[in-house]
Protein backbone atom coordinates (compact mmCIF):
# COMPACT_ATOMS: atom_id res chain seq x y z
CA UNK A 1 0.00 0.00 0.00
CA UNK A 2 2.60 2.57 1.06
CA UNK A 3 4.19 1.74 -2.43
CA UNK A 4 1.41 2.36 -4.25
CA UNK A 5 1.12 5.93 -2.67
CA UNK A 6 4.65 6.40 -2.84
CA UNK A 7 4.33 5.67 -6.65
CA UNK A 8 1.32 7.94 -7.56
CA UNK A 9 3.00 11.07 -5.70
CA UNK A 10 5.63 10.60 -7.98
CA UNK A 11 3.06 10.65 -10.82
CA UNK A 12 1.81 13.65 -9.90
CA UNK A 13 5.38 15.20 -9.13
CA UNK A 14 6.38 14.22 -13.05
CA UNK A 15 2.65 15.38 -14.13
CA UNK A 16 3.58 19.21 -12.72
CA UNK A 17 6.97 19.34 -13.26
CA UNK A 18 6.57 18.55 -16.70
CA UNK A 19 3.60 20.29 -17.66
CA UNK A 20 1.35 17.40 -18.90
CA UNK A 21 -1.67 17.36 -20.12
CA UNK A 22 -2.28 13.48 -19.71
CA UNK A 23 -0.37 11.13 -17.74
CA UNK A 24 -1.63 7.56 -17.96
CA UNK A 25 -0.10 4.12 -16.92
CA UNK A 26 -1.52 0.82 -18.07
CA UNK A 27 -1.17 -1.50 -17.07
CA UNK A 28 -0.05 -1.15 -13.39
CA UNK A 29 1.41 -4.01 -11.43
CA UNK A 30 2.38 -5.53 -8.32
CA UNK A 31 5.26 -7.84 -8.53
CA UNK A 32 5.79 -11.12 -6.55
CA UNK A 33 7.83 -9.29 -4.32
CA UNK A 34 5.54 -6.40 -3.79
CA UNK A 35 6.86 -3.89 -5.91
CA UNK A 36 4.32 -1.60 -7.62
CA UNK A 37 5.46 -0.79 -11.26
CA UNK A 38 3.80 1.05 -14.36
CA UNK A 39 4.61 -1.64 -17.33
CA UNK A 40 3.51 1.10 -20.00
CA UNK A 41 2.52 4.43 -20.11
CA UNK A 42 1.11 7.58 -22.51
CA UNK A 43 2.32 11.04 -21.60
CA UNK A 44 1.21 14.39 -23.43
CA UNK A 45 2.08 17.29 -23.00
CA UNK A 46 0.59 20.88 -23.08
CA UNK A 47 2.31 22.78 -26.12
CA UNK A 48 2.13 26.07 -24.68
CA UNK A 49 4.29 24.94 -21.84
CA UNK A 50 7.44 23.36 -24.32
CA UNK A 51 9.47 27.24 -23.79
CA UNK A 52 10.27 25.87 -20.27
CA UNK A 53 11.17 22.06 -21.43
CA UNK A 54 13.64 21.96 -23.75
CA UNK A 55 14.36 18.22 -22.66
CA UNK A 56 11.22 17.72 -24.50
CA UNK A 57 11.29 19.48 -27.34
CA UNK A 58 13.77 17.32 -28.05
CA UNK A 59 12.40 14.09 -28.21
CA UNK A 60 9.79 15.75 -30.72
CA UNK A 61 10.29 13.15 -33.97
CA UNK A 62 9.04 15.06 -36.56
CA UNK A 63 8.34 11.40 -38.65
CA UNK A 64 5.61 10.81 -36.25
CA UNK A 65 3.93 13.94 -37.43
CA UNK A 66 1.76 14.99 -40.18
CA UNK A 67 3.90 16.64 -43.01
CA UNK A 68 1.30 19.56 -43.49
CA UNK A 69 1.18 20.29 -39.99
CA UNK A 70 4.68 20.44 -39.68
CA UNK A 71 4.94 22.60 -42.42
CA UNK A 72 1.77 24.67 -40.98
CA UNK A 73 3.67 25.19 -37.71
CA UNK A 74 6.96 26.52 -39.36
CA UNK A 75 4.90 29.52 -40.75
CA UNK A 76 2.84 29.73 -37.51
CA UNK A 77 -0.70 28.15 -39.10
CA UNK A 78 -3.10 26.34 -37.21
CA UNK A 79 -3.85 23.18 -39.65
CA UNK A 80 -5.13 19.48 -39.21
CA UNK A 81 -5.90 17.33 -42.06
CA UNK A 82 -8.70 15.77 -42.82
CA UNK A 83 -10.85 13.40 -44.70
CA UNK A 84 -12.74 15.84 -47.70
CA UNK A 85 -11.59 17.78 -50.79
CA UNK A 86 -12.69 21.47 -50.20
CA UNK A 87 -9.67 23.21 -48.59
CA UNK A 88 -10.18 25.88 -45.83
CA UNK A 89 -8.55 28.71 -45.32
CA UNK A 90 -9.85 30.86 -42.59
CA UNK A 91 -9.16 33.48 -39.95
CA UNK A 92 -9.74 32.53 -36.11
CA UNK A 93 -10.31 29.13 -34.28
CA UNK A 94 -13.72 28.95 -33.93
CA UNK A 95 -14.70 30.59 -37.31
CA UNK A 96 -12.37 27.80 -38.94
CA UNK A 97 -14.38 24.90 -37.25
CA UNK A 98 -17.55 26.96 -37.61
CA UNK A 99 -16.66 27.47 -41.64
CA UNK A 100 -16.16 23.07 -41.62
CA UNK A 101 -19.87 22.64 -39.95
CA UNK A 102 -21.14 24.68 -42.62
CA UNK A 103 -19.62 22.66 -45.86
CA UNK A 104 -20.93 19.90 -44.47
CA UNK A 105 -24.25 21.07 -43.71
CA UNK A 106 -24.49 22.21 -47.65
CA UNK A 107 -23.12 18.70 -48.60
CA UNK A 108 -19.95 18.94 -48.88
CA UNK A 109 -16.64 17.33 -46.83
CA UNK A 110 -14.10 19.70 -45.29
CA UNK A 111 -9.89 18.66 -46.14
CA UNK A 112 -9.33 21.04 -43.81
CA UNK A 113 -8.94 23.25 -40.84
CA UNK A 114 -6.66 25.89 -41.33
CA UNK A 115 -6.65 29.49 -39.35
CA UNK A 116 -4.08 31.76 -40.61
CA UNK A 117 -4.93 33.71 -37.57
CA UNK A 118 -4.82 37.55 -37.27
CA UNK A 119 -2.00 39.11 -38.73
CA UNK A 120 -2.00 37.03 -42.03
CA UNK A 121 0.44 38.20 -43.71
CA UNK A 122 0.66 37.99 -47.78
CA UNK A 123 3.67 35.20 -47.07
CA UNK A 124 1.24 33.31 -44.57
CA UNK A 125 -1.60 33.21 -46.74
CA UNK A 126 0.68 32.01 -50.08
CA UNK A 127 2.05 29.55 -47.48
CA UNK A 128 -1.58 28.62 -46.57
CA UNK A 129 -2.01 27.94 -50.25
CA UNK A 130 0.61 25.44 -51.16
CA UNK A 131 -0.54 23.85 -47.76
CA UNK A 132 -4.01 23.25 -48.69
CA UNK A 133 -2.99 22.52 -52.04
CA UNK A 134 -0.15 19.93 -50.73
CA UNK A 135 -2.87 17.56 -49.77
CA UNK A 136 -4.46 15.53 -53.51
CA UNK A 137 -7.92 15.26 -52.10
CA UNK A 138 -8.34 18.72 -52.71
CA UNK A 139 -10.67 19.59 -55.28
CA UNK A 140 -11.69 23.63 -54.64
CA UNK A 141 -10.63 25.78 -51.88
CA UNK A 142 -12.95 28.14 -49.64
CA UNK A 143 -11.30 31.43 -48.08
CA UNK A 144 -13.75 32.89 -45.14
CA UNK A 145 -12.10 35.67 -43.76
CA UNK A 146 -13.70 37.88 -41.30
CA UNK A 147 -11.31 41.19 -41.28
CA UNK A 148 -11.72 42.80 -37.51
CA UNK A 149 -8.67 44.07 -37.47
CA UNK A 150 -7.08 42.92 -41.15
CA UNK A 151 -7.90 44.91 -43.71
CA UNK A 152 -10.11 42.91 -46.46
CA UNK A 153 -7.63 44.26 -49.85
CA UNK A 154 -4.93 43.17 -47.84
CA UNK A 155 -6.33 39.87 -47.68
CA UNK A 156 -7.55 40.13 -51.41
CA UNK A 157 -3.66 40.90 -52.01
CA UNK A 158 -2.36 38.01 -50.39
CA UNK A 159 -5.14 35.79 -52.06
CA UNK A 160 -4.10 36.82 -55.45
CA UNK A 161 -0.27 37.00 -55.41
CA UNK A 162 -0.51 33.13 -53.94
CA UNK A 163 -3.35 32.49 -56.88
CA UNK A 164 -0.98 33.60 -59.65
CA UNK A 165 2.29 32.21 -57.79
CA UNK A 166 0.91 28.75 -57.34
CA UNK A 167 -0.72 28.99 -61.12
CA UNK A 168 -4.31 27.70 -58.92
CA UNK A 169 -6.67 25.83 -61.38
CA UNK A 170 -9.19 24.46 -59.15
CA UNK A 171 -12.13 26.57 -57.81
CA UNK A 172 -11.88 29.04 -55.46
CA UNK A 173 -14.29 31.15 -53.35
CA UNK A 174 -13.72 33.97 -51.29
CA UNK A 175 -15.63 35.38 -49.08
CA UNK A 176 -14.64 38.80 -47.11
CA UNK A 177 -16.08 40.74 -44.69
CA UNK A 178 -14.87 43.61 -42.39
CA UNK A 179 -12.90 46.74 -42.92
CA UNK A 180 -12.50 47.73 -46.51
CA UNK A 181 -14.58 44.76 -48.21
CA UNK A 182 -15.84 46.47 -50.89
CA UNK A 183 -12.14 47.43 -51.75
CA UNK A 184 -11.25 43.70 -51.48
CA UNK A 185 -13.96 43.04 -53.82
CA UNK A 186 -13.37 44.61 -56.74
CA UNK A 187 -9.61 43.28 -56.42
CA UNK A 188 -10.74 40.12 -56.45
CA UNK A 189 -12.95 40.46 -59.15
CA UNK A 190 -10.81 42.51 -61.66
CA UNK A 191 -7.67 39.90 -60.82
CA UNK A 192 -8.59 38.22 -63.98
CA UNK A 193 -8.18 35.31 -61.54
CA UNK A 194 -10.90 32.94 -61.53
CA UNK A 195 -12.61 33.46 -58.20
CA UNK A 196 -15.86 33.66 -57.12
CA UNK A 197 -16.72 36.32 -54.52
CA UNK A 198 -19.28 34.86 -52.18
CA UNK A 199 -21.72 37.50 -49.89
CA UNK A 200 -21.93 35.43 -46.85
CA UNK A 201 -20.38 32.00 -45.08
CA UNK A 202 -23.67 30.46 -46.23
CA UNK A 203 -23.45 31.38 -49.87
CA UNK A 204 -19.62 30.60 -49.56
CA UNK A 205 -19.99 27.37 -48.79
CA UNK A 206 -23.07 26.84 -50.84
CA UNK A 207 -20.82 28.00 -54.19
CA UNK A 208 -17.79 25.88 -53.32
CA UNK A 209 -20.03 22.68 -52.54
CA UNK A 210 -21.24 23.06 -56.02
CA UNK A 211 -18.24 24.11 -57.57
CA UNK A 212 -16.42 20.71 -56.27
CA UNK A 213 -19.40 18.38 -56.96
CA UNK B 1 -26.80 50.11 -19.02
CA UNK B 2 -24.20 47.30 -20.09
CA UNK B 3 -21.86 44.95 -18.11
CA UNK B 4 -18.47 44.97 -16.59
CA UNK B 5 -17.64 48.11 -18.75
CA UNK B 6 -18.62 51.65 -20.02
CA UNK B 7 -17.84 55.21 -20.53
CA UNK B 8 -16.63 55.24 -16.77
CA UNK B 9 -14.07 52.74 -17.40
CA UNK B 10 -10.35 53.70 -16.95
CA UNK B 11 -8.10 50.61 -18.13
CA UNK B 12 -4.86 50.23 -17.50
CA UNK B 13 -2.83 48.24 -20.68
CA UNK B 14 -0.18 45.63 -19.26
CA UNK B 15 2.24 45.22 -21.85
CA UNK B 16 2.01 48.59 -23.34
CA UNK B 17 5.59 49.17 -25.09
CA UNK B 18 4.88 45.84 -26.95
CA UNK B 19 3.58 45.67 -30.97
CA UNK B 20 0.28 44.43 -30.20
CA UNK B 21 -0.29 46.17 -27.06
CA UNK B 22 0.75 49.41 -28.44
CA UNK B 23 -1.64 48.67 -31.53
CA UNK B 24 -4.59 47.98 -29.37
CA UNK B 25 -4.41 50.63 -26.66
CA UNK B 26 -4.22 53.13 -29.83
CA UNK B 27 -7.33 51.20 -31.27
CA UNK B 28 -9.01 51.49 -27.50
CA UNK B 29 -8.28 55.45 -27.51
CA UNK B 30 -9.67 55.92 -31.11
CA UNK B 31 -13.21 54.46 -30.12
CA UNK B 32 -12.88 57.03 -27.27
CA UNK B 33 -11.91 54.56 -24.40
CA UNK B 34 -10.52 55.37 -21.34
CA UNK B 35 -6.76 54.17 -22.19
CA UNK B 36 -5.33 56.04 -19.13
CA UNK B 37 -2.04 54.10 -18.58
CA UNK B 38 0.49 51.55 -19.34
CA UNK B 39 2.79 49.46 -17.32
CA UNK B 40 5.89 47.89 -18.45
CA UNK B 41 8.61 47.17 -15.57
CA UNK B 42 11.57 49.53 -16.21
CA UNK B 43 10.29 51.71 -18.35
CA UNK B 44 7.93 53.83 -15.57
CA UNK B 45 8.24 57.52 -15.83
CA UNK B 46 8.24 57.09 -19.98
CA UNK B 47 5.27 57.54 -22.22
CA UNK B 48 3.88 55.98 -24.69
CA UNK B 49 3.12 58.72 -27.44
CA UNK B 50 -0.01 57.14 -29.44
CA UNK B 51 -0.96 59.28 -32.60
CA UNK B 52 -4.47 59.16 -33.38
CA UNK B 53 -6.76 58.72 -36.29
CA UNK B 54 -8.45 62.03 -36.00
CA UNK B 55 -4.55 63.37 -35.57
CA UNK B 56 -4.24 64.22 -32.08
CA UNK B 57 -1.40 62.83 -30.06
CA UNK B 58 -2.07 61.32 -26.51
CA UNK B 59 0.83 60.49 -24.04
CA UNK B 60 0.15 57.65 -22.07
CA UNK B 61 2.40 57.35 -19.03
CA UNK B 62 3.86 54.45 -17.93
CA UNK B 63 4.30 52.79 -14.88
CA UNK B 64 6.74 50.27 -13.24
CA UNK B 65 3.88 48.51 -11.44
CA UNK B 66 0.09 48.02 -11.86
CA UNK B 67 -0.22 49.47 -8.59
CA UNK B 68 1.35 52.47 -9.00
CA UNK B 69 -1.14 52.72 -12.19
CA UNK B 70 -3.74 52.37 -10.29
CA UNK B 71 -3.06 54.88 -7.82
CA UNK B 72 -2.08 57.50 -10.05
CA UNK B 73 -4.68 57.31 -12.79
CA UNK B 74 -7.96 55.76 -10.38
CA UNK B 75 -7.82 52.85 -13.12
CA UNK B 76 -10.12 50.16 -12.23
CA UNK B 77 -9.55 47.65 -15.20
CA UNK B 78 -6.43 46.54 -17.02
CA UNK B 79 -5.93 44.90 -20.53
CA UNK B 80 -3.16 42.61 -20.67
CA UNK B 81 -1.07 41.78 -24.18
CA UNK B 82 2.07 40.19 -22.09
CA UNK B 83 3.69 37.17 -23.65
CA UNK B 84 2.50 34.20 -22.58
CA UNK B 85 5.78 33.18 -19.98
CA UNK B 86 4.98 36.35 -18.04
CA UNK B 87 0.98 36.68 -18.25
CA UNK B 88 0.05 34.39 -15.62
CA UNK B 89 2.18 36.54 -13.57
CA UNK B 90 0.60 39.54 -15.00
CA UNK B 91 -2.73 38.68 -14.06
CA UNK B 92 -1.58 37.88 -10.37
CA UNK B 93 0.12 41.57 -10.16
CA UNK B 94 -3.23 43.11 -11.37
CA UNK B 95 -5.37 40.59 -8.80
CA UNK B 96 -2.70 42.25 -6.28
CA UNK B 97 -3.52 45.64 -7.03
CA UNK B 98 -6.73 44.56 -6.54
CA UNK B 99 -8.14 46.24 -9.69
CA UNK B 100 -11.99 45.03 -10.21
CA UNK B 101 -11.77 43.77 -13.97
CA UNK B 102 -8.48 41.95 -15.85
CA UNK B 103 -8.85 41.21 -18.84
CA UNK B 104 -6.49 38.88 -20.79
CA UNK B 105 -6.13 38.77 -24.48
CA UNK B 106 -2.36 36.72 -24.82
CA UNK B 107 -2.81 33.41 -26.18
CA UNK B 108 -0.47 30.31 -25.60
CA UNK B 109 -0.55 30.53 -21.84
CA UNK B 110 0.77 27.32 -19.94
CA UNK B 111 -2.19 25.34 -18.48
CA UNK B 112 -0.79 24.60 -15.53
CA UNK B 113 -0.24 28.55 -15.06
CA UNK B 114 -3.83 29.13 -15.19
CA UNK B 115 -5.02 26.45 -12.57
CA UNK B 116 -1.99 28.84 -10.20
CA UNK B 117 -3.87 31.70 -11.66
CA UNK B 118 -7.05 30.46 -10.63
CA UNK B 119 -6.55 29.67 -6.81
CA UNK B 120 -5.19 32.10 -6.69
CA UNK B 121 -8.14 34.58 -7.65
CA UNK B 122 -10.09 32.34 -5.19
CA UNK B 123 -11.55 35.13 -2.73
CA UNK B 124 -9.93 37.89 -3.97
CA UNK B 125 -12.34 41.08 -5.76
CA UNK B 126 -10.85 40.99 -8.98
CA UNK B 127 -12.63 39.64 -12.00
CA UNK B 128 -10.67 37.88 -15.20
CA UNK B 129 -11.70 37.26 -18.52
CA UNK B 130 -9.43 35.64 -20.92
CA UNK B 131 -6.71 34.42 -21.27
CA UNK B 132 -6.80 33.87 -25.09
CA UNK B 133 -10.15 36.32 -25.71
CA UNK B 134 -10.64 39.28 -27.93
CA UNK B 135 -11.64 41.26 -25.01
CA UNK B 136 -15.28 42.86 -23.88
CA UNK B 137 -16.64 45.50 -25.70
CA UNK B 138 -19.84 47.98 -24.69
CA UNK B 139 -20.91 49.88 -27.84
CA UNK B 140 -20.12 53.33 -28.69
CA UNK B 141 -18.62 53.73 -24.68
CA UNK B 142 -15.54 51.42 -23.88
CA UNK B 143 -14.07 48.76 -26.55
CA UNK B 144 -10.92 47.00 -24.68
CA UNK B 145 -8.96 44.37 -26.55
CA UNK B 146 -8.72 43.52 -30.18
CA UNK B 147 -11.99 43.51 -31.79
CA UNK B 148 -13.14 45.65 -34.54
CA UNK B 149 -15.23 48.55 -33.18
CA UNK B 150 -16.95 49.61 -35.98
CA UNK B 151 -18.94 46.63 -36.66
CA UNK B 152 -20.51 47.17 -32.74
CA UNK B 153 -23.68 49.13 -32.20
CA UNK B 154 -25.34 50.23 -29.00
CA UNK B 155 -28.71 48.22 -28.19
CA UNK B 156 -29.91 45.31 -26.17
CA UNK B 157 -28.72 42.18 -27.55
CA UNK B 158 -25.86 40.91 -24.85
CA UNK B 159 -23.20 38.50 -26.93
CA UNK B 160 -20.92 36.34 -24.44
CA UNK B 161 -18.51 33.55 -26.66
CA UNK B 162 -15.68 31.62 -26.42
CA UNK B 163 -14.41 32.31 -30.42
CA UNK B 164 -12.94 35.74 -31.16
CA UNK B 165 -14.19 35.45 -34.69
CA UNK B 166 -17.15 34.00 -34.15
CA UNK B 167 -18.24 36.83 -31.68
CA UNK B 168 -17.60 39.15 -34.55
CA UNK B 169 -19.66 37.29 -37.20
CA UNK B 170 -22.63 37.25 -34.95
CA UNK B 171 -21.72 40.95 -33.92
CA UNK B 172 -22.21 41.96 -37.41
CA UNK B 173 -25.51 39.93 -38.59
CA UNK B 174 -26.94 41.75 -35.54
CA UNK B 175 -25.59 45.26 -36.90
CA UNK B 176 -26.63 44.15 -39.97
CA UNK B 177 -30.46 43.55 -39.09
CA UNK B 178 -30.41 46.91 -37.19
CA UNK B 179 -30.31 45.05 -33.73
CA UNK B 180 -27.22 46.87 -31.71
CA UNK B 181 -25.60 45.34 -28.78
CA UNK B 182 -25.51 45.95 -24.85
CA UNK B 183 -22.03 44.26 -24.46
CA UNK B 184 -20.07 41.50 -26.17
CA UNK B 185 -17.79 39.80 -23.99
CA UNK B 186 -15.03 36.70 -25.34
CA UNK B 187 -14.12 34.64 -22.42
CA UNK B 188 -11.90 33.16 -24.34
CA UNK B 189 -10.61 29.38 -25.57
CA UNK B 190 -8.64 28.19 -22.68
CA UNK B 191 -9.75 25.25 -21.15
CA UNK B 192 -9.20 27.07 -18.05
CA UNK B 193 -9.99 30.85 -17.83
CA UNK B 194 -10.88 33.23 -15.43
CA UNK B 195 -14.95 33.88 -16.52
CA UNK B 196 -16.96 30.74 -17.90
CA UNK B 197 -20.18 31.40 -19.68
CA UNK B 198 -22.78 31.03 -16.29
CA UNK B 199 -20.62 34.12 -14.62
CA UNK B 200 -21.59 36.50 -17.89
CA UNK B 201 -25.02 35.09 -18.25
CA UNK B 202 -25.27 36.14 -14.20
CA UNK B 203 -24.62 39.47 -15.00
CA UNK B 204 -27.05 39.47 -18.55
CA UNK B 205 -29.47 38.43 -16.80
CA UNK B 206 -29.08 41.66 -13.81
CA UNK B 207 -28.62 44.05 -16.24
CA UNK B 208 -32.02 45.75 -17.29
CA UNK B 209 -31.09 46.61 -20.38
CA UNK B 210 -29.77 43.45 -22.02
CA UNK B 211 -33.35 41.92 -23.10
CA UNK B 212 -31.57 39.02 -24.71
CA UNK B 213 -28.39 37.03 -25.40
CA UNK B 214 -26.26 35.01 -27.53
CA UNK B 215 -24.40 32.51 -26.57
CA UNK B 216 -21.37 30.54 -28.96
CA UNK B 217 -19.19 27.36 -28.16
CA UNK B 218 -17.68 25.18 -29.32
CA UNK B 219 -16.39 21.36 -29.08
CA UNK B 220 -14.72 20.61 -25.79
CA UNK B 221 -15.66 20.43 -21.98
CA UNK B 222 -19.05 21.04 -20.33
CA UNK B 223 -19.14 24.50 -20.13
CA UNK B 224 -22.15 24.99 -22.50
CA UNK B 225 -23.83 22.38 -20.52
CA UNK B 226 -23.70 24.44 -17.39
CA UNK B 227 -24.65 26.91 -18.63
CA UNK B 228 -27.83 25.57 -20.43
CA UNK B 229 -28.51 24.02 -16.96
CA UNK B 230 -28.25 27.35 -15.73
CA UNK B 231 -30.24 29.00 -17.78
CA UNK B 232 -33.55 26.96 -17.13
CA UNK B 233 -33.55 27.24 -13.60
CA UNK B 234 -32.22 30.82 -13.74
CA UNK B 235 -32.37 32.87 -16.97
CA UNK B 236 -35.14 35.47 -17.44
CA UNK B 237 -34.23 36.48 -20.98
CA UNK B 238 -34.14 34.37 -24.16
CA UNK B 239 -30.99 32.82 -25.26
CA UNK B 240 -29.86 31.76 -28.49
CA UNK B 241 -26.74 29.41 -29.53
CA UNK B 242 -24.65 27.94 -31.94
CA UNK B 243 -22.00 25.50 -30.95
CA UNK B 244 -18.98 25.47 -33.14
CA UNK B 245 -17.21 22.31 -34.17
CA UNK B 246 -19.92 19.52 -35.30
CA UNK B 247 -17.58 18.17 -37.69
CA UNK B 248 -14.21 18.57 -35.73
CA UNK B 249 -12.46 14.84 -35.63
CA UNK B 250 -12.06 13.72 -31.69
CA UNK B 251 -8.44 13.83 -30.18
CA UNK B 252 -7.36 16.57 -32.03
CA UNK B 253 -6.76 20.46 -31.20
CA UNK B 254 -8.82 22.72 -33.12
CA UNK B 255 -6.91 25.44 -32.74
CA UNK B 256 -8.02 26.63 -29.46
CA UNK B 257 -6.55 25.04 -26.68
CA UNK B 258 -9.97 24.08 -24.83
CA UNK B 259 -11.72 22.87 -28.18
CA UNK B 260 -11.07 19.04 -28.45
CA UNK B 261 -13.25 16.05 -27.85
CA UNK B 262 -11.25 13.90 -25.66
CA UNK B 263 -12.66 10.26 -24.10
CA UNK B 264 -15.77 11.19 -26.74
CA UNK B 265 -16.58 14.10 -24.23
CA UNK B 266 -17.18 17.47 -25.14
CA UNK B 267 -18.82 16.51 -28.50
CA UNK B 268 -21.15 19.24 -30.00
CA UNK B 269 -24.33 16.77 -30.62
CA UNK B 270 -23.51 16.31 -26.96
CA UNK B 271 -23.78 20.38 -25.98
CA UNK B 272 -26.66 21.39 -29.18
CA UNK B 273 -29.14 18.21 -27.28
CA UNK B 274 -28.71 19.86 -23.76
CA UNK B 275 -29.19 23.11 -24.69
CA UNK B 276 -32.33 22.52 -26.86
CA UNK B 277 -33.70 20.44 -24.08
CA UNK B 278 -32.80 23.64 -21.95
CA UNK B 279 -35.22 26.07 -24.03
CA UNK B 280 -32.25 27.40 -26.20
CA UNK B 281 -32.82 27.43 -29.50
CA UNK B 282 -29.64 26.76 -31.29
CA UNK B 283 -28.74 28.24 -35.05
CA UNK B 284 -28.20 24.76 -37.41
CA UNK B 285 -24.79 27.18 -39.39
CA UNK B 286 -22.80 30.29 -38.14
CA UNK B 287 -24.69 32.05 -40.68
CA UNK B 288 -28.12 31.71 -39.05
CA UNK B 289 -27.47 33.19 -35.59
CA UNK B 290 -28.67 36.37 -36.20
CA UNK B 291 -32.10 35.22 -37.83
CA UNK B 292 -32.49 32.73 -35.53
CA UNK B 293 -31.93 35.30 -32.79
CA UNK B 294 -34.67 37.31 -34.43
CA UNK B 295 -37.07 34.47 -35.04
CA UNK B 296 -36.94 34.14 -30.71
CA UNK B 297 -37.44 37.91 -30.87
CA UNK B 298 -40.20 37.75 -32.82
CA UNK B 299 -42.29 34.82 -31.07
CA UNK B 300 -41.60 36.82 -27.58
CA UNK B 301 -42.72 40.32 -28.63
CA UNK B 302 -39.41 41.38 -28.43
CA UNK B 303 -37.89 42.53 -31.74
CA UNK B 304 -39.29 45.95 -32.00
CA UNK B 305 -37.49 47.06 -28.46
CA UNK B 306 -34.06 45.19 -29.71
CA UNK B 307 -34.03 46.96 -33.17
CA UNK B 308 -32.25 50.26 -32.07
CA UNK B 309 -31.30 51.38 -35.83
CA UNK B 310 -34.80 51.30 -38.82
Amino acid sequence: MNKAAQFMLSLYKAFVDKDCSIAEINPLVVTGDGDVMALDAKLNFDSNALFRHAEIVELRDLDEEDEKEIQASKFDLSYIALDGNIGCMVNGAGLAMATMDIIKYYGGEPANFLDVGGGATTEKVTEAFKIILSDENVKGIFVNIFGGIMRCDVIATGVIEAAKQLGLDKPLVVRLEGTNVELGKKMLNESGLNIVAADSMADGAQKIVSLVK
Amino acid sequence: MSILVDKNTKVITQGITGKTGLFHTKGGLDYGTQMVAGVTPGKGGQTADITLENGETKKVPIYNSVIEAKNATGATASVIYVAPPFAADSIMEAVDAELDLVICITEGIPVLDMVKVKRYMEGKKTRLIGPNCPGVITPEECKIGIMPGYIHMKGHVGVVSRSGTLTYEAVHQLTTRGIGQSSAVGIGGDPVKGSEFIDILKLFNEDPDTYAVIMIGEIGGTAEEEAAEWIAANMKKPVVGFIGGKTAPPGKRMGHAGAIISGGKGTAAEKVATMERCGIRVAPTPSEMGSTLVAVLEEKGLLDKCITRK
